[in-house]
């Protein structure tokens, strides 16, 4: 019930952030916006799967965490989008090779021992699929996560605030890869925690780099 | 002359800042790569012409990699992290404030790590587990 219900938080606070980044991000082009906003919109997606993990029978569980494997992998798609020219034919094919591949793998080779147990769901990676994950981080989601958060920043006004919020990005996907690979309850629930705050925060960082950009706005055009 | 052909008389010192501010090069225009080529450069007062990533992001970046390969190394994520604040907090203030803003930062860190002290020993207690476990001098035998 705990795992269900803190799931369900945390898809609520992921939507809750994506809208406030497709709303506040005005200087990110449409095209990287939409990718962005997707990635981690399907982050959420996957949220509310590993929520349905705890409704639904144990036999049910890898099928599920194969699920939001699939999810993850688009996810990840989106955010090589933003860092490379996905549309030119000789980046796209290798793309969808690597991607179809390491569905494959994982779907016949390397099939998820995932469980839920004490409430909580427990991935049970082994160590080579861990090395992937923080690979796939390394190659995607860090490097687009640190475009996106520059150009979001771009003006002036914001410049300042682009380490912090570059820290706190860089948090939440080490937080993700953590809660992911974790094996021990007490990781699953920091990491997990974690992620919940780090993303409301950021939530709230959005909104507020809103407000300040548009009050020093004001007081320039008051000033003269 | 000024810019409206009238005869303005400035003082050297005036003319030859005026004179630097006219030779300087303009910043280049932002240019944003869209992955189908390039969207049209933008130039606003508002907007940044420089916008490379910093040293700071960069090796928060690597460390966040590190700390996931070896978790003892989140410390110095963290490290890296509170730099990034102190360093935002400094830049903001003026040579006056730079006091005032320290002493404000150090009470509000102080007060900020009574509150998580326990959250903290909890988190060092997990981060001294895992030195444990890679060192092999611990146990790791929790599952």
């Amino acid at each position: 019930m705990l795992g269900l219900i803190g799931f369900l938080t945390l898809a609520v606070v992921i939507g809750i952030y994506i809208s406030t980044c497709y709303t506040n991000y005005t200087l990110v082009p449409l095209r990287e916006k939409r990718l962005f906003v997707s990635a981690y919109g399907l982050l959420g997606l996957s949220a509310l799967v590993w929520a349905t993990t705890f409704i639904v029978g144990e036999q049910a569980v890898p099928g599920l965490v194969f699920a939001s494997d699939v999810l993850l992998v688009v996810a990840t798609g989106c955010m090589l989008g933003i860092v490379f020219d996905v549309a030119r034919p000789r980046i796209f094919a290798p793309l969808v090779l690597a991607g179809a591949g390491l569905l494959t793998i994982r779907a016949f080779v390397i099939p998820s021992a995932a469980y839920v147990a004490d409430g909580l769901l427990l991935f049970n990676l082994s160590q080579t699929e861990s090395l992937v994950i923080g690979l796939v981080f390394l190659i995607a989601w860090l490097p687009a996560t640190i475009k996106v958060v520059y150009i979001a920043l771009g003006s002036s006004r914001l410049a300042p605030f682009r380490n912090l919020v570059s820290f706190l990005f860089m948090s939440v996907i080490l937080m993700t890869g953590f809660f992911l690979t974790a094996r021990r309850p007490i990781m699953i629930v920091i990491s997990f925690g974690s992620i919940i705050l780090l993303f409301a925060t950021l939530a709230g960082v959005n909104v507020a780099l809103k407000r300040i950009e548009k009050a020093q706005k004001k007081q320039k055009v008051q000033h003269g | 002359m000024d810019n409206q052909q009238n005869n303005v008389w400035i003082d050297r010192q005036e003319y030859e800042r005026l004179k630097a501010l006219e030779t300087r090069p303009q910043p280049a225009p932002v240019v944003i790569g869209n992955g189908s080529g390039a969207i049209a450069p933008t130039q606003s007062s508002d907007v940044q012409p420089k916008s490379s990533v910093s040293v700071l992001t960069i090796l928060t970046g690597v460390f966040a990699v590190i700390s996931f390969i070896f978790p003892p190394a989140i410390l110095v994520f963290l490290g890296l992290g509170i730099t990034s604040l102190v360093k935002y907090f400094r830049g903001r203030a003026s040579g006056k404030t730079k006091v005032g803003v320290g002493l404000a930062l150090g009470i509000g860190v102080t007060l900020l790590l009574i509150v998580a002290g326990p959250f903290l020993l909890l988190f060092a207690f997990i981060i001294m587990w895992q030195i444990g476990c890679w060192t092999g001098l611990g146990s790791c035998t929790t599952a």
